[in-house]
């Protein structure tokens, strides 16, 4: 079975506009009462994925990231590499106990993996 | 499809890179009509400005597909979009070279900002105090700065590998040997640096590896009206090279 696609992620220098604009736009909701203080966008629509906006450092621009759930993470980075991606972020164990990693496709544009806490 | 001659690379000359003629158009564009804007641009060629933008700057790469629509929102002739469709794959190190160059660019930004930015240092510092609480929120309130600027300045830290998150309630330093000031983490941010670049170097193919290293200091004596055509038509660093036994 293939892994899913299971979070969104815009990142932005903006992220208060943008939350602004979506939540009023779509109807979404916003909570950051997490460790991170993330802002998790729930879409409320039974349907499709939620998603989270996270802040951009001012020397980057924004970019939309997909969030792919895998079992391991360290080892489909391990595969990831194989196939000519590039780590970003290598795994980290997130404050909520999910852990995480950020690469490049072979195309340059992010991806995260991720794996929830057990 | 209408051919534009002029863009044709001669043949046996690999010529302007996609890039390189895009620059070209627009500053064609803009001689027409100096009102032309990087957005009327992109309206033409049906692209998002930013990313037109990006391609433009090079901080995007430019790959076969978008060289064969934007060609043909250019009305180039179908050998000239072939022609540099075949430039970028011969030189497809270059493609790679341009990913290493963002990916060096990057580096060298969040490197610089973390060590002008004191939330860097101190965040660093903060994970080694007993007491230490991996929450974005404790952290924002004991330095008195934003959870955004927090979560800014810890993923710098994390893409340069000054920080870690091993668990739930552990972030370690790994900046390297204790860090016991501002000026030592400077001087680790860009020990850091260094070991990046060099992977990210040893990385490239030796043709681009060598390209960088090209240095040479000589004083030659040109006469002023010469000048200008001797730096357009690149005599000068080729009497250099002859100059060097290269």
């Amino acid at each position: 079975m293939g892994a899913p696609v299971t979070h969104w992620q815009i990142v932005t220098k903006q992220p208060d506009k943008l939350v602004e604009f979506y939540t009023r736009l779509f109807g979404w909701t916003m909570n950051d009462k997490n460790p991170l203080r993330y802002r998790t966008m729930q879409t409320g629509a039974g349907r499709g994925i939620d998603g989270g906006i996270w802040p951009a450092p001012a020397e980057a621009n924004g970019f939309v990231q997909l969030h792919v759930e895998v079992d391991d993470v360290r080892a489909r980075v391990e595969l990831a590499l194989g196939l000519g991606a590039k780590v970003v972020i290598p795994p980290q164990r997130l404050p909520a106990g999910d852990e995480m990693a950020v690469l490049h496709d072979p195309d340059g544009i992010p991806f995260a993996l991720h794996s929830p806490a057990q | 499809m209408k051919a534009n001659v002029s863009s044709f690379p001669a043949a046996g000359d690999l010529g302007p890179s996609f890039r390189e003629h895009l620059q070209a158009e627009r500053v064609r564009r803009c001689g027409d009509n100096p009102q032309y804007s990087l957005r009327a641009f992109a309206l033409d060629l049906d692209i998002d400005h930013a990313t037109l933008s990006q391609l433009i700057r090079g901080r995007r790469r430019m790959t076969e597909a978008t060289i064969v629509r934007l060609a043909a929102k250019l009305r180039l002739a179908d050998e000239a979009a072939a022609a540099f469709v075949r430039r970028e794959r011969l030189l497809g190190p270059a493609a790679d070279e341009d990913a290493t160059l963002i990916e060096l660019r990057k580096l060298s930004e969040y490197a610089a900002a973390a060590i002008v930015e004191w939330e860097h240092y101190a965040i660093l510092e903060l994970t080694r105090v007993r007491g230490f609480r991996p929450d974005v929120g404790w952290i924002s309130r004991v330095l008195g700065i934003s959870p955004d600027a927090v979560n800014v300045a810890v993923n710098r830290l994390v893409y340069l590998g000054m920080l870690k998150m091993v668990d739930e309630r552990t972030w370690v330093d790994t900046s390297g040997p204790t860090v016991a000031s501002v000026g030592d983490f400077g001087r680790a941010a860009v020990r850091t640096l260094h070991e990046r670049v060099d992977a990210l170097a040893a990385a490239l193919p030796e043709s681009a590896r060598r390209l960088p290293q090209e240095h040479s200091s000589t004083t030659l004596a040109i006469s002023t009206p010469l000048l200008a055509a001797a730096i357009q038509h690149q005599r000068v660093p080729a009497r250099a090279r002859d100059l060097a036994g290269e």
